[in-house]
């Protein structure tokens, strides 16, 4: 059955011995999403992604793609999935051209002419009759990256798509995946470049140690991490006073300004007048992704 | 989706450049054995006995049976095979190309058993390189020899049969080491593995196993390399000495289980197996 929930994990588990490289991940890709799925190394990111793919056994938890459950032994589902997972899986002795009519072969469907249309769009339709392995990383990226795209997936999944980039391939990368998006395709995207994932996508999750630590909307992360910047007569007097909002986080004095997140702009001036201490200069600031992460994942 | 699996397997093999050096050099030693053969018999003084049967070695049918033996399994076409099948196989894990198959949707028990069919060709055209080059040789030879073409010699369809029964003793050594590149997802494994079993231990089984008495000393016929000799007995012209271990028949039938044992455990490991970075 089709739903509105392209991908779907329920308490998935994948646990090698004693370690617990992902330990209950719940996530819902819905329709059209740009996923963010971010995490230090070692997070259990790529382990996650491997089950999705049905390339590894989930210990326990289940996966659907398209409404459809997925695992190694009933992957159909995947057909309608283009990826690219860590370093592109290529043939070497084979060109980039070839490589890319092995794949179109599993899609009968397919014009002939998609082969070359890929090759115009990753920049490689002059290296096409090259051996892929004699591409430098970049070029390979782009291949594999082309790979994924072959067949006009409907769900597009990601891990790391920009590395061995140079800034200009990254931004090729990025506006493909902006227009991908933008005809329809889902994308699920694991990044460590965070100012990438704050740009283009639309919502994230957090993993640290094989548990999501936070999920939501980039905005919605992004305002609960809004600063409150204050500039007062006496910052000690000030501090003791806002410790006392229960939702106010991390005051800090700043020279002649105090620094505090949790709380809105409006809550901040509200109790300082309430206790007798006027502002001077009232303004907020948002964190980016990065500043958010870190503090994530550094404080769980 | 087994067919599109059996065709990409094909066009990576062919686009190989081993595969074309395996071929070759099938070619070149079929061609180095003919002519040592002919060199000994032209230039060294030898007894009739032994002259008429160098003249056989060399002459229509006998030729291409002679050369037929040295392509099946536990022979040349033993060695070519497995390693063929070694790097075919357990690169695609160094590659991390399975992955990329089965991330698309491919059934794994396609994608294995594909992989594996796909092999029948190469294994086929192995021999067929040898009785080819060896048969082109022979036209030449064989005029020397006997001073004219004996065409009359040569019965075809027993020769398309012998091609084709030779082709089948490679097949539980292909199975073998496909079993190795699965369970050991390493090429110098895999093919040392492969090679190891048919240079050595084989014949080793075979002396070891021929020591003790009872049916333990009977094993050995069922290894197969014994069951491919037994097999290709029936490659000797019609009428020819069939050795009396097994009937070809039973050869045929033990060699295509080894095939299933092998096959199945590595279908069986490959849907178990999880595949990371």
């Amino acid at each position: 059955m089709e739903t509105d929930i392209i991908l779907q994990t329920h308490n998935l588990k994948k646990y090698f011995g004693q370690v617990h490289a992902v330990d209950g991940v719940s996530i819902s890709v819905l329709r059209g999403q740009v996923y963010g799925f971010l995490g230090p190394n070692g997070s259990g990111k790529t382990t996650t992604i491997g089950m999705i793919l049905g390339l590894l056994h989930p210990t326990a938890g289940s996966i659907s793609i398209f409404g459809d459950p997925v695992t190694p032994s009933q992957n159909k589902p995947l057909r309608r999935v283009g990826a690219l997972v860590g370093a592109p899986t290529l043939v070497p002795f084979l060109s980039a051209r070839q490589n890319l009519e092995l794949l179109a072969r599993f899609n009968p469907g397919l014009p002939s002419e998609r082969v070359n249309e890929i090759l115009e769009i990753v920049g490689l339709y002059e290296a096409a009759d090259r051996r892929a392995g004699q591409f430098s990383s970049g070029m390979k990226q782009r291949l594999g990256l082309g790979m994924a795209v072959l067949h006009k997936p409907e769900l597009l999944i990601l891990d790391e798509p920009t590395n061995g980039m140079d800034p200009a391939g990254m931004r090729e990368i990025r506006n493909l995946i902006t227009s991908l998006s933008g005809q329809g395709v889902t994308v699920f995207l694991s990044s460590h470049l965070l100012h990438e994932i704050e740009q283009i996508c639309d919502q994230v999750a957090v993993l640290k140690q094989g548990r999501i630590i936070a999920e939501g909307e980039v905005k919605d992360l992004l305002g609960k991490m809004e600063t409150v910047r204050v500039r007062v007569p006496s910052t000690t007097e000030a501090a003791c006073c806002l410790r006392k909002l229960p939702a106010a986080k991390d005051v800090k004095p700043n020279g002649t300004y105090l620094m505090i997140s949790g709380v809105s702009s409006q809550e901040v001036v509200a109790h300082l007048t309430a206790n007798g201490i006027i502002p001077s200069e009232v303004s907020t600031g948002g964190p980016d992704l990065e500043s958010i992460f870190l503090e994530l994942t550094e404080s769980n | 989706m087994l067919r599109n699996v059996i065709n990409n397997e094909h066009t990576k093999i062919f686009k190989r450049r081993m595969f074309w050096v395996e071929l070759s050099l099938m070619a070149l030693l079929v061609i180095g054995f003919q002519i040592t053969l002919y060199a000994v018999l032209r230039g060294s003084p030898m007894p009739a006995e032994e002259r008429f049967n160098l003249t056989q070695m060399l002459s229509w049918p006998n030729a291409l049976v002679n050369i037929l033996s040295y392509t099946g399994g536990d022979a040349l076409g033993g060695l070519f095979i497995t390693i063929l099948v070694g790097a075919v196989t357990a690169q695609e894990y160094t590659w991390r190309t399975l992955q990329l198959w089965l991330s698309r949707g491919i059934p794994r028990l396609h994608l294995g058993l594909g992989k594996f069919a796909a092999l029948l060709l190469p294994a086929f055209l192995i021999v067929l390189t040898a009785v080819v080059t060896g048969g082109v040789m022979t036209v030449i030879l064989n005029a020397q020899v006997n001073g004219s073409l004996q065409f009359e010699q040569l019965d075809f369809l027993h020769l398309a049969f012998s091609i084709l029964r030779t082709t089948y003793t490679l097949l539980p050594y292909a199975a073998f080491t496909f079993l190795l590149a699965v369970a050991s997802r390493s090429t110098v494994v895999a093919i040392s593995g492969g090679l190891a079993y048919v240079l050595l231990i084989e014949n080793i089984l075979t002396q070891v196993l021929g020591l003790f008495d009872g049916p333990i000393s009977q094993i050995h016929k069922f290894l197969p390399g014994s069951l491919a000799k037994n097999l290709m007995s029936l490659n000797q012209a019609p009428g020819g000495v069939v050795p009396g271990s097994m009937t070809p028949m039973n050869a045929a039938i033990g060699i295509g289980i080894w095939i299933l044992v092998f096959l199945g455990l590595s279908l069986f490991i490959f849907r178990r197996q999880d595949l990371s970075e």
